[in-house]
């Protein structure tokens, strides 16, 4: 909620009005005539307080850019790199701050430093813009923010006229695509799905929101540079584009293939909770509809009520290639009772064997029915010869299901 | 938690009459919002939110950057903490920033209107719910 953050902007700055400065109040709309007239008072500028001459201005992009530019190769050489950054270094405030990055400090204590430093304007510092521009810039360089990130909060202190500016320098400076890396393709339908044309750049577009940036990228990671390319033309601009790169090259980094793969599966979903009706569903719907939907309610049924125990043993009795077709046959939550009733290791095997596994005619499937309904029938039945003589003792309607599947013909 | 700053509360402070054009300016909003789930955030940018070089076509453009709703959050305060504006315009700001930090969190139109119906103040954020959701329970006071 931004009136949170504005309070803690308010606690932190002297915000107090200025002697002969341009506060003011403009027109509400009992005073303006039209939607237009408001519209174009807003539009007129969002000033900043701190908005100085285009020469001291330009001085104090000169210092972020200078700064920036030392934390990003700080992140990309390492720590001699600010260090000796903070010997060359005879502005105060910037050779302060390359020390702070330098130590290890955290970000909470970094106004503290810059106070007792007697580099905050509470410590008496002239200039607050500037040592507000450092004590973010530090802060967030600490906190191993992206070089954009950093520049973009900095100047947020000159107001928005500085905007297309710093957006020029961040694209000179951080907005080369990754044209030339190579490319990492983990076997998943993401791509397909996304250039499959079925959904529509708002549904893309709201699934990177909802996602995220770092999931984003780790779910593109292992996609074509086809598919990045076009997530990259609906969702995001040229520097976007090149921070989504930046992210998709760190998460190919730091993440497995299993787990690129399992934030695939993830945006997946998301995507498929904005579309009414998802590609996952169409491909639900194309197998049902050769499926007997009582076939299906009996398997998914005799899974759900058999007794944990008893259902573990069918699991581990059973051929993994067996377990993956039935589950053509299965409703969802079938197919969690049955994994959750599997070791990690044959929950795998089953996996590797469901991407083997084609479309089943019915009669296949009825028959892999059977054939899991007998496993089902020896685990219950007693094994004892005594047990044997007497008659199954089985709830009604797991009696039910079993008797549905074996007397499919 | 919703925290408190008395200089804030003062800053933002407006007329009844002011007030009374929030609620539609608040649905002005939402439909944008709408556009926008179903084009895409690139189908505003560039066209008529070009023209109007306010805060909402800014933050826009930094969503598009791929910066986090935290980030956009720092960055935003930023401009309206240090802007020269105070009443209504500073509130509107305020409420087109909620906007932009619900957009890049990719809110729904419901949860959207769920965050914005305050910034109209109790009894006229009711009065908002109820004609955004004729389907939906009543809420009262």
């Amino acid at each position: 909620m931004i009136i949170n953050a504005l309070c803690e902007l308010h606690r932190n700055l002297n915000l107090e009005p200025r002697k002969g400065g341009t506060e003011r109040t403009k027109a509400g709309p009992g005073r303006k005539s039209s939607a237009e007239g408001q519209a174009q008072a807003q539009a007129e500028q969002l000033q900043s307080r701190f908005a100085a001459t285009p020469k001291k201005t330009a001085i104090y992009l000169e210092l972020a850019a200078r700064f920036v530019l030392s934390v990003s190769q700080f992140q990309k050489e390492g720590r001699e790199r600010i260090v000796a950054a903070a010997r060359e270094e005879r502005r105060r405030l910037l050779k302060f701050s390359y020390s702070l990055i330098a130590s290890s400090t955290t970000p909470e204590l970094v106004r503290q430093a810059f106070h007792s430093a007697g580099l905050s304007s509470t410590a008496g510092y002239p200039d607050e813009c500037e040592s507000e521009m450092f004590i973010t810039g530090t802060r967030l360089a600490i906190a191993k923010a992206h070089p954009v990130v950093i520049m973009r909060t900095m100047t947020a202190y000159l107001g928005l006229q500085v905007f297309d500016q710093v957006e020029s320098w961040l694209l000179e400076h951080f907005g080369q695509q990754a044209k030339e890396d190579e490319e990492l393709i983990i076997p998943g339908d993401l791509s397909e799905i996304l250039s499959e044309n079925r959904l529509s750049p708002g549904q893309i577009d709201q699934a990177v929101r909802m996602a995220g940036q770092q999931l984003t990228a780790a779910s593109l990671a292992g996609c074509s540079r086809q598919t990045i390319d076009l997530v990259k033309s609906l969702a995001y601009s040229r520097l976007g584009g090149a921070l989504l790169d930046w992210n998709i090259r760190e998460a190919r980094s730091r993440l497995s293939s299993d787990e690129l793969s399992d934030a695939q599966s993830a945006f997946m979903e998301l995507l498929g909770s904005l579309d009414e009706a998802s590609p996952t569903e169409l491909r639900q719907e194309a197998w049902s509809s050769g499926v007997d939907e009582s076939l299906v309610a009996d398997i998914s049924g005799l899974i759900l009520e058999l007794d944990e125990k008893v259902l573990k043993s069918v699991v581990a009795g059973l051929e993994p290639a067996l377990l993956a077709s039935l589950i053509q046959a299965m409703e969802p939550i079938a197919h969690d009772r049955l994994f959750s009733c599997a070791p990690s290791s044959r929950s795998k095997k089953i996996l590797n064997a469901l991407e083997a596994t084609q479309m089943l005619s019915l009669n296949e499937l009825t028959r892999r029915a059977q054939l899991f309904a007998q496993k089902v029938l020896s685990e219950l039945a007693p094994k004892t010869r005594r047990g044997a003589a007497r008659s199954l003792q089985l709830p009604a309607s797991l009696r039910q299901h079993l008797t549905s599947i074996l007397s499919r013909e | 938690m919703i925290m408190w700053n008395a200089e804030l509360t003062k800053r933002l402070a407006c007329t009844e009459k002011e007030k009374a054009a929030l609620p539609g300016f608040v649905t002005g909003i939402l439909d944008l919002a709408d556009r926008l789930r179903a084009g895409g955030i690139k189908s505003l940018i560039g066209a008529e939110l070009e023209k109007n070089q306010d805060i909402l076509a800014y933050g826009l453009r930094m969503i598009s950057e791929g910066l986090s709703p935290e980030t956009l959050e720092e960055i935003l305060a930023i401009y309206l903490a240090t802007s020269t504006l105070t009443g209504y315009e500073f509130l509107v700001q305020c409420i087109y920033v909620e906007a932009i930090l619900g957009i890049a969190s990719g809110d729904s139109r419901d949860l959207l209107l769920r965050k914005l119906a305050p910034y109209c103040g109790a009894e006229k954020a009711f009065a908002l719910l109820k004609a955004q959701e004729p389907q939906g329970p009543a809420e009262t006071p």
